[in-house]
C-alpha cells in the first residue's frame, strides 16, 4: 500500500515537473489585462490573447468615456503559433512566430462609427456600430506597424502566472526573421493569465499626461503628432487621451495649408485662439507649450 | 365612403401634440460640472444627482428646492440608485462608494477606496445589507455594507451599464453593451443569458451604447446608434424599436409601467414613446447642448429629470442644464 501510494506520488511530482517543463502547455488560454482605466478614469483598454495550441488571437480593445470624445473599437488580429525552444537571446524565455492572418476592426461607438465613416477608416465606407469587418491587408494605421505577417519573437512566462513577449522597437529588424529575434522582453507587454485590470501606471515623462488640447501648426506631420515627411504643413487642434497610448483628435487636424502663413492665417481665425496662442511643433510633432490639462 | 370616413377621422383625431406633451417644469441649478446620473426617490419626491466634481445634491421634485449637499472632493461621482424603500441611496464613482441618508442629506457611511475601477452601475439590496456594483473593468461585485468586504461577483465581457436586484435579492441583472444575464445572487450561478448580440437577440443590433433596465426588471431599454430598443425579459422577446431620432440616442428610460419610453439623443431632441405601438407622442427641443448626459423618470411616470452641458472645444464646461420636466396628457 506504502509503495503504491509513493508510486502515485512520485507519478504526481512527475507529471507536474513536466507540466512546468511544457511551455506549449502553460501557454494555452486566455490571457488578459483585462480593462486598464487611465488615471483619469476616462479610459479604458484591454490586450487579451487566446492561445490553443496552433491558433491564436489577439484583441485590443479601446473605450473612451469622456465629455470631450466618446468612442470605442476593437482590433482583433487572429493568428497561427509556432512554439520554439529556448530562446538563446533571452534567458527563460522561448522561441515563438505569431503569423497574424487576418485583423477585424469593430467600432464600438456612435461617435466612432462616425468617425471612421467619416475618415473611410482602412479605405471603407458603411461602419455600422458593433459589426466586425475583416480589414486583413488595408491600411487602416498610419504609422503604425502592420501586424499581418509574422512576428519572430520570444515569449516568457513569468513565474506569478503572465507572459511577456520580446521587445519589438519600431523600425528595427528585430522581429522580422528568425535570425533577428528580441534580445529583451517589453517592459510595457506583459499580460496576465486573467487579469483584472486596474489603473494605468504614470506615463513617461516625455509623453504628454491626461487630456491635453493642443493648438498649433506642424511644418512636418501628417496627423496626431506623429512626425512625418508630409510636404506641407498643417493645422491643428489636437486632443491627447495620454499620448502614448491613445491619441485622440477633434476639431480641426490634418488640413493641410498652402504654407505656413497660410495655415497660421487660417487657425488664427478660430475663435480659441486668444487661449491658445499657435505654436510651432517642437520638430517631434509635438506642441508643449501651448497645451492645456484638461483634468 | 371608406375614405371619407378615414379623412373625417383625420379631421376629427385630435394631433398628437394634444394628447401628450412634454416640457421643462423648473430647473435644479448648483451643478458646476458635467452631471452623470440623477434618480427619483420610490415616493417620487426627491431627487439625487451627482457630477464628476464629486458633488451629490438631493432635490425636492415638486418645488425644485434643494435639499441636501455633499461632496467628496476628488471623486468624480458616476452613478446614484436609491434603495427599494427610499431610506437609503447609494453614490458610486472613481474607485468610490458612498451609502446616504436622503432624507438627512449625509452620508451614512464611506466606503474605503477601490483603486483602478470605476463603478458604473449601482444596485441596493431590499434588506440594504448588499450592494451590487457594475464596474468599467467588466466585473460585478458585491460590497457588504456591514463588514465593508468586497468580493467579485460576476464576470461581463465589457463595462456594465446597469445592475438590479429583482425576487427579493434572490437574483440579480446585470447589463453591459453586448449582454444581459440573470445570475443566482446566492451563487453567483448565471441562471439566464437574456440578451447576447452576438447570438442575434436583437436582430439588428449589435452593440448598446446604453442599457437600462425597467423599474421591475422585466424589461429592458437600450440604445444602438440612432434608435432604442426595448426588450421584455419574460417572453424575450423584442417588444419595440424606437425609430425617429436623427442621431445618437445617449440616453434611455422605461416608465415604471413599461408602457412608455423616454429618449435623449444627440440631435437636441427628447422624445417620449409609446413602447406597445413604437409611435412618438410628443418631444422637445433640447437646449443646443454638447450630450444629455443623464435621465430619470419618476415612479408615476408623469415627470423626469433630464441633464446635459454644453462644452467648448476644449472639454471646459461652458453650461450645465439640469431640470425636471413633465409629461403631460390631456386626455
Amino acid at each position: 500500500m506504502l509503495a503504491r501510494n509513493l508510486a502515485l506520488a512520485a507519478l504526481a511530482l512527475a507529471a507536474a515537473a513536466a507540466a512546468q517543463a511544457d511551455p506549449a502547455h502553460d501557454l494555452l488560454g486566455r490571457w488578459t489585462t483585462g480593462f486598464v482605466t487611465d488615471p483619469q478614469g476616462a479610459y479604458q483598454y484591454r490586450q487579451t490573447f487566446n492561445f490553443d495550441g496552433q491558433n491564436c488571437t489577439l484583441d485590443f480593445d479601446v473605450l473612451i468615456n469622456h465629455p470631450l470624445g466618446q468612442g470605442g473599437f476593437r482590433q482583433a488580429y487572429q493568428c497561427t503559433y509556432k512554439l520554439g525552444g529556448p530562446a538563446r537571446t533571452v534567458a527563460g524565455a522561448y522561441d515563438i512566430d505569431i503569423a497574424f492572418t487576418h485583423r477585424i476592426e469593430t467600432a464600438l461607438h456612435p461617435e466612432t462609427v462616425k468617425d471612421y465613416n467619416n475618415d473611410k477608416e482602412c479605405g471603407l465606407d458603411g461602419w455600422a456600430l458593433g459589426v466586425p469587418r475583416d480589414v486583413t491587408g488595408r491600411d487602416c494605421d498610419e504609422g503604425d506597424p502592420d501586424l499581418i505577417g509574422t512576428m519572430y519573437t520570444v515569449v516568457k512566462i513569468t513565474p506569478d502566472d503572465k507572459i511577456q513577449l520580446g521587445l519589438l522597437p519600431e523600425g528595427s529588424p528585430i522581429g522580422t526573421d528568425a535570425a533577428h529575434r528580441p534580445t529583451e522582453l517589453d517592459p510595457e507587454n506583459v499580460t496576465p493569465r486573467n487579469g483584472h485590470g486596474g489603473t494605468a501606471g504614470p506615463p513617461p515623462e516625455d509623453l504628454l499626461s491626461g487630456f491635453y488640447a493642443v493648438t498649433g501648426y506642424a511644418r512636418n506631420a501628417t496627423g496626431c503628432g506623429t512626425p512625418a515627411a508630409a510636404p506641407a504643413p498643417f493645422q491643428a487642434v489636437e486632443v491627447y487621451a495620454n499620448a502614448s497610448v491613445i491619441p485622440l483628435v477633434v476639431g480641426w487636424s490634418s488640413q493641410l495649408c498652402a504654407s505656413v502663413d497660410t495655415c497660421k492665417a487660417e487657425a488664427n481665425t478660430l475663435n480659441f485662439t486668444s487661449d491658445f496662442p499657435l505654436e510651432e511643433d517642437d520638430g517631434a510633432g509635438r506642441f508643449a507649450g501651448n497645451s492645456k490639462q484638461l483634468w | 365612403m371608406k375614405t371619407l370616413l378615414l379623412l373625417m377621422l383625420t379631421l376629427f383625431a385630435p394631433p398628437r401634440s394634444s394628447i401628450f406633451s412634454i416640457g421643462e417644469l423648473f430647473e435644479l441649478p448648483g451643478h458646476q460640472a458635467v452631471i452623470t446620473d440623477t434618480a427619483f426617490s420610490p415616493d417620487g419626491q426627491t431627487v439625487l444627482s451627482c457630477d464628476v466634481n464629486g458633488n451629490a445634491f438631493l432635490w425636492d421634485a415638486q418645488t425644485g428646492a434643494r435639499k441636501g449637499a455633499l461632496a467628496e472632493p476628488g471623486v468624480s461621482f458616476n452613478r446614484v440608485a436609491f434603495s427599494r424603500d427610499g431610506k437609503l441611496a447609494a453614490v458610486v464613482g472613481k474607485g468610490f462608494v458612498g451609502l446616504l441618508d436622503p432624507k438627512a442629506g449625509a452620508w451614512v457611511k464611506k466606503f474605503p477606496p477601490v483603486d483602478g475601477v470605476v463603478f458604473t452601475a449601482v444596485a441596493i439590496a431590499d434588506d440594504a445589507s448588499l450592494l451590487a456594483l457594475g464596474g468599467s473593468d467588466a466585473y460585478v461585485r458585491f460590497l457588504d455594507v456591514a463588514t465593508g468586504e468586497l468580493r467579485d461577483f460576476a464576470q461581463h465581457e465589457w463595462p456594465l451599464q446597469d445592475v438590479k436586484f429583482l425576487e427579493g435579492d434572490r437574483l440579480l441583472l446585470s447589463g453591459d453593451p453586448t449582454s444581459v444575464v440573470l445570475w443566482n445572487a446566492a451563487t453567483g450561478a448565471e441562471v439566464r443569458r437574456y440578451v447576447d448580440t452576438a447570438a442575434g437577440t436583437l436582430p439588428g443590433v449589435f452593440w448598446m451604447t446604453r442599457v437600462a433596465f425597467s423599474d421591475d426588471g422585466t424589461s429592458v431599454i437600450a440604445s444602438s446608434g440612432n434608435d432604442a430598443v426595448v426588450f421584455n425579459l419574460a417572453t424575450q422577446e423584442l417588444t419595440q424599436r424606437l425609430v425617429g431620432h436623427e442621431d445618437e440616442v445617449v440616453q434611455v428610460r422605461l416608465t415604471g409601467d413599461r408602457k412608455e419610453a423616454i429618449t435623449a439623443s444627440r440631435d437636441h431632441t427628447t422624445r417620449f414613446w409609446s413602447v406597445d405601438s413604437g409611435q412618438e407622442l410628443a418631444s422637445a427641443a433640447s437646449l443646443d447642448l454638447s450630450f444629455a448626459s443623464a435621465l430619470s423618470v419618476s415612479p408615476r411616470g408623469d415627470r423626469f429629470v433630464f441633464a446635459s452641458e454644453e462644452l467648448d472645444i476644449f472639454g471646459g464646461l461652458m453650461r450645465t442644464a439640469l431640470g425636471v420636466w413633465t409629461i403631460k396628457r390631456n386626455q
